[in-house]
Order: C-alpha cells, then structure tokens, then sequence
C-alpha cells in the first residue's frame, strides 16, 4: 500500500466535524482525511495508520472530548517520536488559558483556532501546516504544489533543499 | 489647726510614724496596741462593722474592693507607714469599704474605737495631733484620688479611640467580605459564562458552516436540477433522508466506508463517507439505480447533504435558543422580585445545562418527581447547585457520575447530590463549609473556594440546612432541606 500522510480531525460534535471536514475537503486528494469523535478512538486510528507506513501530517483536535481531552491527546502524541512531528492545532470553542498554554509547550501547538472558525481562516492554516510538513519530511514535495502553498515549495526547490529531520 | 504635718507627712513618713509612736508611747499604752502581721494577712474585711483604728507604723498594706457582678477583689490602693486604716469608718461610723491585707509584714497600732475616742476628748495635744493626721491621711488619699482620675480619663479615651479603631476596622473586614462574595458570585458566573460560550460556539460553528455549505451547493444543484438530472424521487428521497439521519459515531463510518468501497469502486473517499452516513435502503436505491460514476454520485449525495444542512441549521437553532433560556432564567434578570414562588427544579435543569461543558461525559441521573411551589431566591439557590456540581465535577475529574435526587414530606422539600468522586475526608467533613476551607488550595480551578462557605449561607437565608457526608460507594453526598413554609424570608 502506497504511504501516504494523513489529517486527522478529532471532534465529538458530529455537526460541527463534518463542517471542519467538508471545509479541508480540497487537501483530500493528497492527504487522506479520518475522523475520530474521541481521543481513545483517535489513538487507535493513529496507531492502526503507524502499522500500514503511513504519516499523521496534521491533528485538528476539539478540547472537550470524552474520556481524556484534546491536550492529552496533543501532548501524548508529542511524545511518541512516530507523531511527534505531526503538526498539531486546537480548534475549539473554549480551553481555558492554562489548558492552552500547556498545549503549547508539551505539545508544540502550532495553532489555536476559536469556534466559530472561518473556512478560509481554517484552509489557509491547514494549507501552511501541510507546506511545513511536507517540506521537513517529503523527498519531492513538487507533486503537493497544487494544493499546498506553491511559492514556498518552489523556493525550497529553488534553493536545492531535501527533506530534513528538523 | 496650723497644718504643720501635711507637707512632712508626704516627704518624710518615718517622721510622721515616729511621732504618732510618740504620742502614744506618751499614753503610755502604745505596747498593748502594738501588733505585727505577716503577709496576706487579713486585717479587716469589707463590710465589717470596725470596733477599732489602725495606724501603721511600719510595713505596706492594700486595700481592695469587692466587685460584685465578678465576684473577685480588686486592689484599690496601697498604704505605707503613717497611714490610718478604718479612717472613713471610724469618722462615719459606717461598715468597712474595704478589705484591707498586707503586702509586707507590718506592724501596726490597733486601737479599739472607745480608746481613741476617750483620747481624743481628754488630751488636746493628741487631738491636734490626731486632726492633722487623719487631715493628712485623707489629704493623701484625695491626692491620690485626682491622680486616678487623670489616668482613668486618659484610659477612657484610649478605650473610646481603641473602640473607634476596632469600629473601623470591623466595617472594612466586612466590606471586603462583602467583595469577596461578590467575586465569588462573578467567578462562578464566569465559569458559567465560559461553559455557554464553549456551548453556543459549537452550534454557531455548525449553524454558519452549514448555511455557507448550503450556500455554495444550492446554486449548483439549481442548474443540474434546471437540466432535468437524475431521478426526481430518488433525489428527493436522499434529501428527506439527510433530513432526519442520525450521525453514526466515527469508527461505524469508518466500517461502513471500507465495505461500501466494495460496491462503490470509483467513490472518492468523501463520497465513501457520505455513503456510510446514509440508510441502508437508501443504499440499496443508489445500488438499484446503478448510480455508480462519481460525479452522478456527488449530485445525489449533494442532495443527502442539503437535508443534512438542514436538519444542523435547526438542531443548532434549537441548541442555541435553549442555552439562552437556561442562561436568562438561570440568572432571572427577567424578573423584579428576588424571591418567587417555583418549581426548583427548572434551577436545578438550567445549571446542568449551563454546566454541559463540565458534565457532558458524566454518568447524569436524575431523580426529581414533582414538589410543592417553594418561595426561593433562585438565582442564589441556582448558586448553591452550581457550586456543589463544579465542586464535584473538580473531585472527579475526567469521568464520573452525578446523582440529584429529590423528595418531600408536608414540611420540607430535600434534594441530594451525589457524586463518584473520592470523597471528603472524615475530618474534614465539619469545616467543608467554613469560610477560610478549600481542599483545592493553591490549585483552585474557578472562585476562591468560598463556594461552599456562600452555599450554606444562602440556604440558611431560606431557613434550611446544607450538610456533607460521604456515600457507602466513597463519592460525597450533598444534601439540601428546605422548608415548604419558612417562618420567615
């Protein structure tokens, strides 16, 4: 099976995670979409995409979930070096400022968006993230050109840059 | 009288004491009177009646007063040598004023009253001598007399400007309990606040998503529609279906979407999604029409998604308007009256509703039949229930249950909250409602931990009772009574 790098969005409200789905409906084509409406189902997701090869580019996780909450999630998956570097982003209608701040600095939060979001608002910040991954951990990331941000990978390419580590 | 002892008498007692042993060594009878005691001896008691004078010649003795309501004896003054013992008794004829006992071992002259008296009248040197003494002794004390009331006047407005102080500072200690309350009223209200922002967004997120969705699909779906595509029924069929399908959990979709990729090969992993969302005889119809090409596909799933808007835009309607109303009659500002007549139970509802956030994956059960009309202050009583279930939602963390149950009998209505938290320690259990008690210290998650404290405070303004005590199962139990007809408000 082909490896590929995935979103996962983590939200209980099955409403509002079909909005956030339908609106990063565009990444699809590259980037695979699961959903998970807790953190418990999430890590078996995750873990289940780990076993086939494959990559968890980007997290949109809710706070309020059942069972363990959405920073727990985020600073667990900091921790585990295979979604360490998944760019991680809370997207919800209330975390309380130390719940956030401590998604910050355990979990490398790369971004906070308040409910209700604007989708261009939510694209634009998905589209950034996938670049930054796609930059740090794709041999080629021409093909991701279309839907990611062009001008960056371009200048990446320009400037004869490789996938790092960092 | 020419006064001749009065300025000796207080420069130079020795002197004055050798004369008056003079005087009545010149009687010659100074030896029969002469007597010694030690210390805490007792020479005369208050209220005594006195059959004689005492003159000390040597030694200290005090004098006390009996103060009735205490019941104890309060020194009044000290007298040294030269002093006149008995002196306002022996010239009034009254009982003793006071009890008079020695300080330090004193020799002292006790005359019986009739001696003194026969002196007096028989020699004239010893009656001047006499009248100057009991002048100067009495001068003495009236000397001493000016001075306590100096110092009892500056005692008295020390007190006076001690009181005011005290006065003072009562009313601010109570005006920053005042404040504290308030804070603790705005702190849980903010807590409130927080949970029903975090509430109405996920609705109002849902509620703008769909309409844009809605939107961007509906023009499109005019011009397909305009073209004469597809099956009319079928469309339709999809669009009530959207309408009123229940959302499967995420992992049933994922299922549902593996199996269907079997017979919808050329479904993209969206439409797979959609695909598992719809009901079964949906499905089938799809199949049956053979509708298997993507972009057919997406206009029939487009249609399912269209009643899907729908039923979000008036579920999170429905939400929306809901949370309002708890929030408004949770904080009655629709209403002059702080007390009114009602069912507690709609107070009860409004904070679990308005709490959500904090229990939405709580085990919730609830147990509250019909009770009497009570006259309450709900906003206050609103206070109480939502202290006790943040309280509890704190101890439980991320999961657990509640339990609020009600009765009543002809007098008292009683509502219990129980939780699956750990507890509250035995020795604990009596301070839980002081004012200056929180378990959660330093780590206080919403208020200043005088929740609580406020709680049993409200609950007796409506002359009920507020106690704790800890389940079979370990969870604390929290229970309210409150009377059906208070004596008062």
């Amino acid at each position: 099976m082909e490896q590929k790098i995935y979103i996962l969005v983590v939200e209980d409200e099955p409403d509002v995670l079909d909005s956030i789905v339908r609106d990063i409906l565009s990444f699809e084509e590259f980037f695979p979409i699961e959903m998970a409406d807790a953190a418990e189902e999430a890590r078996d997701l995750i873990q289940e995409l780990l076993d086939n090869d494959h990559q968890i580019g980007l997290i949109l996780c809710d706070h309020v979930l059942p069972g363990d909450n959405g920073v727990e999630l985020l600073v667990e998956m900091q921790k585990n070096e295979a979604t360490s570097q998944t760019r991680k982003v809370l997207i919800t209608g209330q975390a309380g400022l130390q719940e956030t701040v401590r998604a910050v600095n355990e979990a490398d939060l790369k971004h906070y968006i308040s409910k209700p979001w604007q989708k261009e608002e939510l694209v634009g910040i998905v589209r950034e993230l996938l670049t930054d991954y796609v930059l740090h951990h794709v041999k080629n990331p021409l093909p991701y050109m279309q839907v990611l941000n062009s001008e960056r990978i371009a200048e990446f390419i320009r400037k004869g840059g490789g996938p790092s580590d960092q | 009288m020419d006064f001749k002892l009065s300025k000796k008498w207080i420069e130079d007692r020795k002197h004055v004491t050798e004369l008056i042993q003079r005087l009545f060594g010149d009687t010659a009878q100074s030896h029969h009177y002469l007597e010694h005691y030690d210390k805490d001896e007792v020479l005369l008691k208050e209220g005594q009646k006195l059959k004689h004078i005492y003159i000390l010649l040597d030694g200290v003795v005090e004098l006390y007063k009996r103060k009735p309501d205490v019941d104890t004896d309060y020194p009044i003054m000290r007298l040294e040598s030269g002093s006149f013992i008995g002196i306002i008794a022996f010239t009034t004829g009254e009982r003793s004023l006071t009890t008079c006992k020695v300080v330090e071992p004193s020799s002292v002259l006790k005359i019986p009253d009739g001696e003194v008296r026969r002196l007096l009248k028989e020699n004239e040197r010893f009656k001047g001598y006499m009248d100057e003494l009991i002048l100067a002794n009495l001068l003495d004390r009236f000397r001493n007399t000016i001075i306590l009331q100096m110092k009892l006047n500056s005692v008295n407005s020390k007190l006076r400007d001690e009181r005011n102080e005290s006065q003072r500072a009562y009313m601010e200690l109570k005006e920053a309990q005042n404040r504290l309350i308030y804070q603790e009223k705005m702190a849980t209200l903010g807590q409130l606040v927080a949970g029903f922002a975090h509430e109405v967004n996920n609705p109002t997120a849902s509620l703008l998503r769909s309409t844009e969705t809605l939107e961007e699909k509906i023009s499109e779906l005019m011009d397909r529609l305009e073209e004469g595509e597809g099956d009319q029924k079928l469309l339709k069929s999809l669009y009530e279906a959207g309408k009123k399908a229940p959302y499967p959990d995420t992992s049933t979709i994922r299922k549902r979407s593996k199996s269907l990729k079997e017979q919808f090969e050329m479904a993209s992993p969206s439409q797979l999604r959609m695909l598992a969302q719809l009901p079964d005889d949906r499905i089938e119809l799809l199949q049956k029409n053979k509708i298997f090409e993507v972009n057919s596909l997406d206009f029939y799933l487009h249609h399912f998604e269209l009643g899907k808007m729908f039923q979000n835009i008036e579920s999170a309607g429905t939400r929306i308007a809901g949370l309002v109303k708890s929030l408004k009659s949770y904080s009655r500002t629709d209403t002059e009256s702080m007390w009114e007549e009602i069912d507690i139970r709609e107070g009860i509802h409004d904070t679990l509703q308005l709490t959500s956030n904090r229990i939405k994956y709580y085990d919730i059960t609830l147990d509250l039949p019909k009770l009497p009309l009570l006259r309450v202050n709900p906003a206050a009583l609103n206070q109480v229930w939502t202290n006790i279930i943040l309280n509890s939602a704190d101890a439980m963390g991320k999961n657990g249950s509640i339990a609020i149950r009600a009765n009543h009998d002809d007098e008292q209505v009683w509502v219990t909250i129980e939780d699956s938290g750990p507890g509250i320690k035995e020795e604990l259990l009596d301070k839980i409602f002081e004012s200056n008690f929180s378990t959660k210290k330093s780590e206080v998650k919403f208020g200043l931990g005088l929740g609580l404290s406020i709680s049993k405070n409200i609950i007796e303004q409506h002359r009920g009772t507020i106690s704790v005590n800890n389940s079979s199962k370990g969870g604390a139990i929290f229970t309210i009574q409150l009377p059906i007809k208070p004596e008062r408000e």
